[in-house]
């Protein structure tokens, strides 16, 4: 508690100092009074502005010097303006034309050659966390989003999922194809193993936390908060990829900013959109069919010890029509068809925009119906956003940004687990049916109850299952700007969130088969679930902005932030209620209810400064600090800067942009327009090292129905944040009047202190304690290259590319190496390596004959100690120790998880009225563990099968890569091996949209558009599994697994915009 | 020009789709064979041409093409162009050829170590080995495809009768001996059920339904109609048979002499079903019947020898087997009783586990003490008792109580002086006579072991470590 004292005392301290600061200010800068400069020694610059489609001279084109000079071009286009130096810069701006900055750089005449709005240029404006600025002055690596037009043509996804593809380095995985689930995002690789790898999101200027706090009850689900933002919302995103600290020790994966759209005039316009969209089912993986199912039970079965008569003696081995039970096991049942079902989205929008010059404000209101592929799966959200921008007085604004959104959505266990109906449907016998069946052969509506194998009947999972998450999250923002004079400002942003996820559970006991728990058999299982989020957000900062004689401008800023979170979650399971009509968790029964939960609060406190400086508009240089205290900090961190006896974080940044276009001997350059080499070598830091490590706290436990309090973990105050040191170098160009522009960046990152669980010793009576003992680095490198190949007056064609690659390399760990498993995968992270390497065994074929298998000299040992050799029809392991015993020391690494590169190619045609978009996103060199093959291709149980069992071994001598069926799989034939790592390469028309605008009466309305939307239109790809894109959890340590998590599907939309 | 432009967008589309449609999933056979079934293997190989038409005709074609596991062993054209025509046009008779060709599941010839007895369709069994089915050579080996395998035979093997079918086929009396022991008794799972007795709580079956017939003898032995069981069967001549059971019947007394007959029957055949399969070349001096006999074999006794479908029949003229060796002497150990007096002195009685300290050995007893109640008694069932006399003696150590008290043997009545009550002395560890008994007829007795009749701890304890009858035979 002491801690959060200190932080509060001197967030206030700092509060104060800062405003008193800023009076101070006050006063010395209003006495120079107005800054109106005459130019003294003027250099005239004439030119010619025109249409780069048309060519066609532009009239009335705004053509300025910031705060010194503006003129307005004439009919033939022409401009004549007096700049302060040769080295101004020009703005060109006009109403439904891009903006554009043009070095005077000593030319007398320079032409300016416009494209149209929404042109992907390189002086668009960003939005960064104090200015607007446009590209071409930053010199930190950042890239724009400007959502307005392609959010209305995708209404029906998340922000998170939105990006992809859309900002080189940033590598969105979308965590499945459920709707609303969101993506894990990964900027510039990975930067932590045990702390979050996910990018810090700022929505209007307070912290987004998007993070899930607690575990969802139903399997394989995350709530994903960025969920409850309508993207037609957003007005821009901007993604800081380098070490700009901005956001001290939280930005170590780079920050995302969001802002919402606000209105941008003064006049009423109401905005309404309606789309209807249709999903369509995955392929199907093959799987045996009845009969080449049932014959290869009647070989897993014998090989279980059965014998003839016991085999033949199985009801499903009966051909007698007049047999009671032959109609029952003589179907033919597609249980995949019967899990995936087609499904629609729907989608209704209202936005109110309007105002006057005291208040303007942005009223939406959203519905939203998104149908998943697995049976009976949707997400309905309501939304609501109210946004106002009210000029308090000439020099008080204030803006509003409250938004709430509820949903409520319906889904299916999904990962590896025996209630996932979509992994169920895969191993179920295909001659049963979902309905019981009489000895006549009529089907009953009842549902089949679990079939003979022990498998549940996936109908009666998706039927009489209950999974259901309603959510709702409300955020209130306001903003109050003070602008003392064109120099200072002050600005303070609060923010409130208010987030609460309730979830109920119902695993019926009919038709699933019953779980076994420590003290009873569970039948039917019942949840609730309740998370809960809510934080305190104030961020104020002081802003003085100075042109200085020569060119120069500097900009500073200081302020603070303090968060205050709090997060809990308490569920309760409960098991075995009556009857499935009882579905609520007080009908389970008592005495194996279990109750259970999660607390954590935390504070964070950040005071920074930034300064930002620039020379003759060539020359940028910024420094940034951030000093950062935390609640989470330990009180004994060495070498840390201490105030008040806490800890904070010291974390400066600096970095430096030329413009080189802008030098004297490129003036005359035809073919560069801007070219601007950029550096920036920042530290960041990443607070996700756990709430309450650094104490040390004890935990109820029972024994022998004593109930007490053991110590859970052993405190290290010296926790501190994981230090990330990050270096980027960037060159940005823009060629052939910006037909061809270019980004690329190449950095390093070091992550240092990584926060790490430490093993211990067992007599220590703790099996691990963290500390800040790994340290690993990734080099990587982004190239986006954009490029306008048809330009003329009716037809436009873009094509851009986003390309990225990264290096991963551990450089210290507790340990030589640490072993993960998840989903049946067992992953290495080792010094010297990448980390989470697939660590199993090399396989290499099968045995074909009995002299094959003996000739190898390999065997398993068996659980007695006994040696148990490999015989005709296994599979053939490389003994890589060469001891002759295939067991765990023979795994080696056999597959990498990360992308050789990953990135995007997109085309944008426009054609009069008609514009088509195409987004291609591809992913190449990763691998994958198929965890639902290596189930499907276990050839172990009386599951059903991967349809290439057909070729198992059988027979001596037979050459096949299949191996024999054998219940129980006693040789390991199914351990976790190359068998099923498989190359995750893929490319993917991600989205494809047509937007056509139809011509109206102006009398009726602005404008009315037609959407038409592909998304996942086609994917190539050597992987077997439904889709190769998923991401089971935010953890390097669980990329490329595939737990069986609902696909990516395709999905069109048609939708239509009115503007009134 | 827009369609210039709309080409080449439509290529960059289809370009990726084409790469897509390459099927990536290799679940196709990869082997022709795998995708076939047993029936087209056989259509399609000509050799097998005249079997293949045999399937057809019995249907069994249909049987092989379906979603199991079979072997066939099948005969060439020129082999079965030696098939008896009467097989051929007897439907029933065909079937069962065909039948006997044909087993679930897939055997290789690397499978057989050295031989495996499998069931064939048509319920009889026969033998394969690496090299032979039955006694037919396979020529051609392994074929295998999707649903099984086929091997080639040059030999026709037909199906064989069982031990009962080639019995009942004689006319020695010991099949008749055999048929008398039939007797009719209610399989509840095959009868139908009409209530429940209110009274008992038991079931109601509706009459004349659930009635199977059963047969003493395979209660006993085991069935020899059943096919996948091995015997040893000796078949005795009329005279022979005879003389076996002139010489059991006087230890069969009984109340009836019908009864004497059927007691006889049973008790002479028993022990000539021996498990197991013993041809005269693996054949021992002495075999073992299912009762436990020894069964005297003399090689030149044996007349005739039968195989048959589930084990070999011996037409003998000597049995001999030895009275002593039918007649045993009949022994209970005492910690497994059937019952006691009463049911509410379980806390009074001990069953032990004790160390003979003069021969180191360990023995199991039954130790009833304090029980308090006179005459308590602790009885053991005894099933079949042939007619003749007994001498009774048993082991009682009383090794824990510092008096002797006395005990008495009892048959049939607890209360009954037939025995003396006999004294159980400290620590004995040996075999004590305690009297003769003679069984007037063959049945079941109830042995009893009685406590003196007294209320007094130590005095009226009950001990026994064992005790037996032993026959007294001419």
């Amino acid at each position: 508690m002491c801690v959060f004292t200190r932080i509060k005392i001197f967030a206030t301290c700092g509060a104060i100092c800062l405003l008193t600061a800023a009076f101070a200010q006050e006063k010395t800068a209003a006495s120079p009074g107005s800054e109106v400069k005459k130019i003294v020694n003027g250099y005239t610059v004439t030119g010619l502005v025109t249409d780069a489609a048309t060519h066609k001279p532009l009239s009335g084109v705004n053509v300025a010097v910031q705060d010194v000079a503006a003129v307005i071009t004439d009919d033939k286009g022409a401009f004549k303006i007096t700049v302060p130096s040769k080295t101004s810069v020009l703005q060109v701006s006009i109403q439904g034309y891009q903006y554009k900055e043009v070095a005077v750089n000593s030319r007398g005449t320079i032409n300016v050659a416009l494209y149209e709005d929404g042109f992907n240029s390189v002086y668009d404006q960003v939005t960064l966390p104090f200015s607007k600025q446009t590209k071409a002055q930053l010199n930190y690596a950042v890239s724009g989003i400007n959502n307005t037009e392609s959010s209305w043509s995708h209404s029906h996804e998340t922000i998170d999922n939105s990006m992809q593809g859309q900002v080189s380095g940033l590598n969105v995985i979308r965590r499945s194809g459920t709707p609303g689930v969101g993506a894990n995002l990964f900027l510039h690789g990975f930067n932590s193993i045990n702390a979050t790898n996910q990018p810090l999101y700022v929505i209007d200027g307070v912290i987004y936390d998007a993070a899930s706090y607690g575990n969802s009850i139903i399997d394989g689900h995350v709530n994903n908060p960025l969920a409850a933002i309508d993207i037609k919302d957003i007005d821009n995103i901007t993604v800081i990829k380098d070490g700009a600290s901005f956001y001290g020790s939280r930005g170590a994966n780079g920050v995302i900013l969001i802002t919402t759209a606000h209105a941008r005039e003064l006049t009423t316009r109401i905005d309404f959109a309606a789309y209807g969209g249709y999903n369509f089912t995955p392929k199907n993986i093959p799987v045996l069919n009845g009969s080449d199912y049932r014959l290869y039970l009647s070989d897993v079965l014998r090989s279980s010890g059965l014998t003839d008569a016991q085999i033949q003696a199985k009801p499903y081995m009966n051909d007698d029509p007049s047999n009671p039970t032959y109609y029952q096991y003589h179907n033919s049942t597609d249980w995949q068809k019967k899990t995936f079902n087609q499904s629609f989205n729907q989608n209704y929008y209202l936005k109110i925009t309007g105002g006057d010059n005291i208040a303007k404000y942005a009223l939406s209101v959203g519905y939203l119906k998104n149908g998943g592929v697995i049976d009976s799966t949707n997400l309905q959200r309501y939304s609501t956003r109210f946004n106002a921008d009210l000029n308090l007085t000439p020099k008080l604004t204030a803006n509003t940004n409250l938004s709430f959104a509820s949903s409520e959505q319906s889904l299916k266990d999904q990962s590896l687990s025996a209630t996932n109906p979509m992994l169920v449907s895969l191993i179920k016998a295909p001659f049963l049916s979902d309905r019981q069946v009489s000895a006549t052969g009529v089907q009953s509506p009842n549902l089949a109850d679990v079939d003979a194998f022990n498998v549940s009947n996936p109908a009666a999972l998706i039927k009489n299952g209950q999974q259901v998450s309603k959510y709702y999250r409300f955020t209130g923002t306001i903003k109050f700007g003070y602008q003392f004079n064109k120099h200072h400002s002050l600005t303070s942003v609060t923010g409130l969130t208010y987030d609460k996820v309730r979830e109920n559970v119902f695993i019926p006991r009919l038709g699933v088969a019953p779980d076994t728990l420590s003290n009873a058999v569970a039948y039917s299982h019942l949840g609730a679930s309740i998370q809960r989020y809510n934080s305190f957000y104030n961020d104020t900062w002081y802003s003085f902005k100075q042109t200085f004689s020569g060119e120069q401008d500097l900009q500073l800023n200081a302020g603070f932030r303090y968060h205050n979170s709090q997060s809990e979650q308490d569920y309760a399971q409960g098991y075995n209620s009556s009857t499935d009509d009882f579905v609520s968790i007080g009908n389970g029964v008592t005495n194996l209810r279990q109750l259970s939960g999660g607390y954590g609060k935390w504070i964070w406190l950040n005071t920074y400064a930034s300064a930002n400086y620039s020379l003759k508009h060539k020359y940028f240089l910024s420094a940034n600090l951030s000093v950062d205290g935390s609640s989470r900090f330990g009180s004994e961190i060495p070498n840390a800067l201490t105030i008040g006896g806490s800890k904070y974080a010291v974390l400066p940044s600096v970095a430096a942009g030329w413009l080189i276009s802008s030098e004297e001997f490129l003036s005359h350059s035809t073919i560069i327009d801007l070219l601007k080499l950029r550096a920036s070598y920042g530290l960041t830091g990443n607070d996700d090292i756990g709430n309450f490590n650094t104490k040390s706290y004890y935990t109820s436990q029972n024994l022998l129905g004593a109930q007490g309090l053991v110590l859970n973990n052993i405190a290290n105050p010296q926790l501190q944040w994981e230090l990330s040191k990050k270096i980027n170098l960037g060159l940005d160009a823009a060629l052939f009047n910006e037909r061809l522009t270019f980004s690329l960046d190449v950095y390093h990152n070091a992550t240092s202190k990584m926060v790490m669980f430490e093993p211990l010793l067992s007599g220590s009576g703790m099996t691990s304690v963290i500390s800040n003992s790994g340290a690993m680095h990734t080099n990587g490198a982004d190239l986006s290259l954009n490029a306008r190949l048809i330009n003329n007056s009716t037809i436009k064609f873009d094509a851009g590319i986003n390309i990225s690659t990264y290096r991963n390399r551990v450089n210290a760990l507790p340990a030589d190496n640490m072993l993960t498993n998840y989903g049946g995968a067992t992953l290495i992270t080792q010094v010297g390596q990448p980390l989470a390497m697939f660590y199993g065994f090399q396989s290499n074929g099968v045995y074909s004959s009995t002299a094959d298998a003996s000739a190898a000299h390999l065997s398993v040992r068996s659980t007695d100690g006994s040696l148990v050799p490999f015989k005709a029809g296994d599979v053939r392991f490389t003994d890589v120790n060469k001891d002759g015993v295939i067991d765990n020391s023979d795994r080696m690494i056999i597959g990498n998880p990360n992308p050789d590169f990953v990135g995007s190619i997109n085309g944008r045609f426009s054609w009069k009225n008609i514009s088509l978009s195409a987004l291609f996103t591809f992913s190449s060199g990763n691998d994958i563990y198929n965890a639902p093959r290596a189930i499907l291709q276990s050839l172990s149980s009386p599951a059903n099968q991967f349809g290439n069992i057909v070729n198992r071994w059988r027979f001596e001598g037979q050459v096949t890569d299949v191996p024999r069926a054998t219940y129980g799989d006693p040789m390991g034939n199914t351990r976790f091996s190359n068998r099923f790592i498989e190359d995750g390469s893929y490319i993917r028309l991600r989205t494809l949209a047509i937007n056509y605008n139809l011509p109206v009466k102006p009398k009726f309305m602005k404008y009315a558009i037609v959407y038409i939307t592909a998304d996942n239109l086609f994917t190539a790809t050597r992987y077997q599994g439904y889709d190769p894109e998923f991401s089971a959890t935010g953890s390097p340590l669980t990329q490329g697994i595939d737990t069986a998590l609902e696909p990516q599907f395709r999905t069109v939309q048609l939708g239509l915009r009115i503007g009134l | 020009m827009l369609s210039k432009y709309v080409n080449r967008l439509l290529l960059l589309l289809v370009l990726p789709a084409a790469i897509v449609s390459c099927n990536k999933y290799k679940i196709e056979p990869n082997q022709p064979a795998l995708a076939q079934s047993l029936t087209q293997l056989i259509q399609q190989t000509p050799s097998l041409s005249t079997f293949n038409s045999l399937l057809v005709k019995t249907g069994y074609d249909k049987v092989l093409a379906s979603s199991k596991m079979y072997t066939v062993w099948a005969p060439d054209n020129q082999t079965l162009a030696g098939l008896d025509a009467a097989i051929v046009s007897d439907t029933a008779k065909l079937k069962q050829f065909v039948g006997n060709y044909v087993v679930n599941l897939a055997y290789y010839t690397n499978m057989p170590a050295p031989s495996i007895r499998i069931r064939t369709l048509n319920g009889k069994y026969i033998n394969f080995t690496s090299t032979q089915f039955e006694d037919a050579t396979i020529s051609t080996a392994n074929q295998y495809v999707g649903n099984g395998v086929l091997h080639i035979i040059n030999k026709i093997v037909l199906p064989k009768p069982n031990v009962w079918e080639y019995v009942n086929s004689t006319a020695f009396t010991e099949k008749a001996s055999i048929l008398s022991l039939n007797y009719t008794a209610i399989d509840s799972a095959k009868a139908v059920q009409t209530g429940i007795d209110p009274v008992t709580g038991k079931p109601i079956y509706q009459p004349g339904t659930g009635l199977v017939t059963k047969n003493q003898l395979y209660d006993r032995v085991g069935d020899l109609r059943d096919e996948s069981q091995l015997y040893t069967f000796i078949l005795l001549t009329d005279a022979t048979l005879l003389t076996e059971r002139t010489k059991m019947k006087p230890y069969l007394k009984s109340t009836t002499p019908d009864q004497v007959e059927l007691l006889a029957s049973l008790h002479v055949i028993k022990d000539l079903v021996i498990k197991g399969q013993y041809t005269v070349a693996n054949m021992p001096d002495t075999l073992i019947s299912a009762d436990g006999v020894k069964v005297p074999m003399n090689k030149t006794a044996i007349l005739e020898t039968h195989v048959t479908s589930n084990g070999i029949v011996y037409v003998m003229n000597q049995a001999n087997v030895k009275l002593s060796d039918k007649i045993r002497q009949v022994k209970r150990e005492g910690e497994l009783p059937d019952g006691f007096s009463r049911t509410d002195k379980s806390g009074n009685i001990s069953y032990r586990l004790r160390l003979n300290p003069i021969t180191s050995q360990q023995f199991n007893d039954i130790y009833i003490f304090n029980h308090k109640v006179p005459l308590f008694n602790v009885h053991y069932n005894i099933k079949e008792l042939y007619s003749t006399k007994y001498k009774v003696y048993w082991v009682a150590p009383n090794d824990v109580q510092t008096l002797t008290f006395k005990q008495r043997f009892a048959i049939n009545d607890p209360l009954s002086t037939a025995f003396a009550e006999t004294q159980v002395d400290l620590k004995n560890y040996n075999e004590i006579y305690v009297g003769d008994y003679d069984a007037a007829t063959f049945g079941s007795v109830v042995a009893y072991v009685v406590a003196a009749n007294n209320g007094v701890d130590q005095t009226n304890s009950i001990n026994i470590d064992y005790f037996r009858l032993v026959p007294v035979l001419p």
